[in-house]
């Protein structure tokens, strides 16, 4: 096995054990707020349709 | 790995004298060789005539091969001595090659295509066609590459075993598999088939001790097997089993628990109202939290959800917005209708404890800007018609986008090795893409 590819193993390896790490705390940076989210306020503060 | 160590062989060398330049000459495989090319005036000789009768004088300068006639190498195993050079051309590109001789080997040759080495062979049995592909004696398949196309010999020098001399034209068709490409060369008389394995890189430079060529890639070889294929295949089979583990633990996390529902009225064109629901707890570690409303009694109207989580001993807040929403109408092409009667929000990372949810309803109906009551839709009804609106709280569950993002660094490699291995390859077909074109 190349090293490039035992290097890529462990990013994957890193990867997962972010993912299990925020989904054990409820992390994610795509959250419409809370302790750490970046979404600040989730929906839309625009109202009306957008049909036309 | 060849070494350059040479090797001794049995002495075939014979002293010979050109009948043109009076230069002496070696004969290195005696018995063998049909014609000679006077490495001092470029005289072609006859070795099969004792008086050594010149075929052809000189037409081109000489010049000296990289590789000096007389040298002696290694190659996989076998001791080669350089007996004959020649360049040859298609027209588009030059090519060297060298013939290698051992007396009990026979010939080989050494081909330099300017940037690689290849080690070739005459095949002893005829390769067979199946299909499109042609197969060779040890079962390997290779696939048409380019041809037939002129090759003219442009210079040649030392012994050969047949009366090769500058002009001759053969025409020529490629096949080609990762690593060896069999050529059959034609011309009037005869027609003969050699394959040649590509050498690594550095090997004939080291067993004839010559300059080391630096590895690139920027022109592959036609039978250049990519350097990027391990890496892809090994890069696919890691970030598959890692996509599908992330995928399994994205199964597994997604539950959530309900840890609140409430119901309350949203008052439609009244004033805000403020609604809280009491004692949400979080126990253990950090959560997330997933806010969700439901209003289906909405008609061109909305519902404006000002949420505020509070924790109870802290005061800490953390805040989102929803809006529910539910518009229809009709115009030139018919009916339509649009908006989201249950939204929900997504809270991360709440830390454990106990909280109260403050929400803020405000409810509207929509009135399009070219009603003449656009301007009082927004006045407060004393009145309102109530909007019934369900609030739920639940803990856990799984962000989509932490799995989409997950996918994507896992992706980001074998996607580079993929398109550097396709350019590879791209690269490496484009004298087949130009013949095709021009075929």
């Amino acid at each position: 096995m190349k090293f490039s590819s035992i290097a890529y193993a462990l990013f994957c390896l890193l990867v997962l054990a972010g993912f299990v790490q925020a989904t054990r705390s409820g992390f994610s940076p795509f959250a419409d707020g809370g302790a750490r989210g970046m979404g600040g306020h989730g929906g839309s503060s625009f109202y009306g349709p957008t049909h036309k | 790995m060849t070494e350059a160590a040479p090797t001794a062989a049995p002495s075939t060398v014979r002293a010979l004298t050109c009948t043109q330049c009076g230069g002496t000459l070696s004969l290195r495989a005696a018995g063998y060789t049909v014609s000679l090319v006077c490495e001092h005036c470029g005289a072609t000789l006859d070795t099969t005539d004792p008086q050594l009768r010149i075929i052809a004088r000189a037409t081109t300068a000489l010049r000296r091969p990289l590789i000096p006639l007389g040298s002696r190498g290694v190659l996989r195993g076998e001791t080669w001595e350089v007996v004959g050079y020649l360049e040859r051309s298609d027209g588009d590109g030059d090519w060297s090659e060298y013939l290698l001789f051992n007396p009990y080997q026979g010939y080989g040759w050494l081909i330099d295509d300017g940037r690689r080495f290849s080690y070739g062979f005459l095949l002893d049995r005829l390769p067979e066609m199946d299909g499109t592909q042609l197969v060779i004696d040890n079962g390997k398949s290779l696939d048409f590459y380019s041809g037939p196309y002129p090759a003219k010999v442009r210079f040649v020098v030392g012994e050969f075993y047949w009366r090769v001399a500058v002009g001759e034209r053969v025409r020529v068709t490629d096949y080609v598999r990762p690593g060896t490409i069999v050529s059959c060369e034609e011309n009037d008389s005869e027609r003969t088939w050699s394959r040649m394995d590509l050498l690594n890189w550095g090997e004939a430079e080291r067993a004839f001790g010559i300059q080391q060529r630096h590895p690139n890639t920027s022109t592959p070889s036609p039978q250049e097997p990519s350097p990027w294929r391990d890496r892809l295949v090994e890069s696919l089979i890691i970030g598959a089993v890692a996509a599908f583990t992330l995928i399994v633990i994205a199964i597994i996390g997604s539950g959530s628990t309900r840890v609140a529902s409430a119901d309350f009225e949203a008052g439609l064109d009244g004033a805000t109202r403020t609604v809280v629901i009491h004692n949400i707890d979080i126990p253990a570690h950090s959560s997330a939290i997933r806010i969700s409303a439901q209003s289906d009694q909405l008609d061109n109207s909305w519902v404006d959800l000002d949420y505020s989580l509070v924790d109870r001993r802290t005061q800490q807040s953390f805040d989102a917005y929803g809006l529910a929403e539910h518009y229809h109408g009709s115009d030139s092409d018919g009916p339509w209708s649009e908006g989201n009667t249950r939204p929900d929000v997504r809270l991360s990372s709440i830390p454990p404890g106990s909280y109260d949810l403050v929400i803020e309803l405000a409810a509207h109906r929509w009135v399009p800007y070219t009603s003449p009551d656009f301007y009082n839709a927004r006045t407060v009804d004393p009145n309102p018609v109530p909007i019934p609106v369900t609030i739920t709280v639940d803990r856990g569950g799984m962000f989509g986008g932490n799995v989409l993002l997950g996918l994507i660094l896992i992706a980001i490699w074998p996607g580079f090795v993929f398109w550097r291995h396709y350019s590879f390859e791209k690269r490496r077909s484009g004298d087949l893409d130009a013949d095709g074109d021009d075929s």
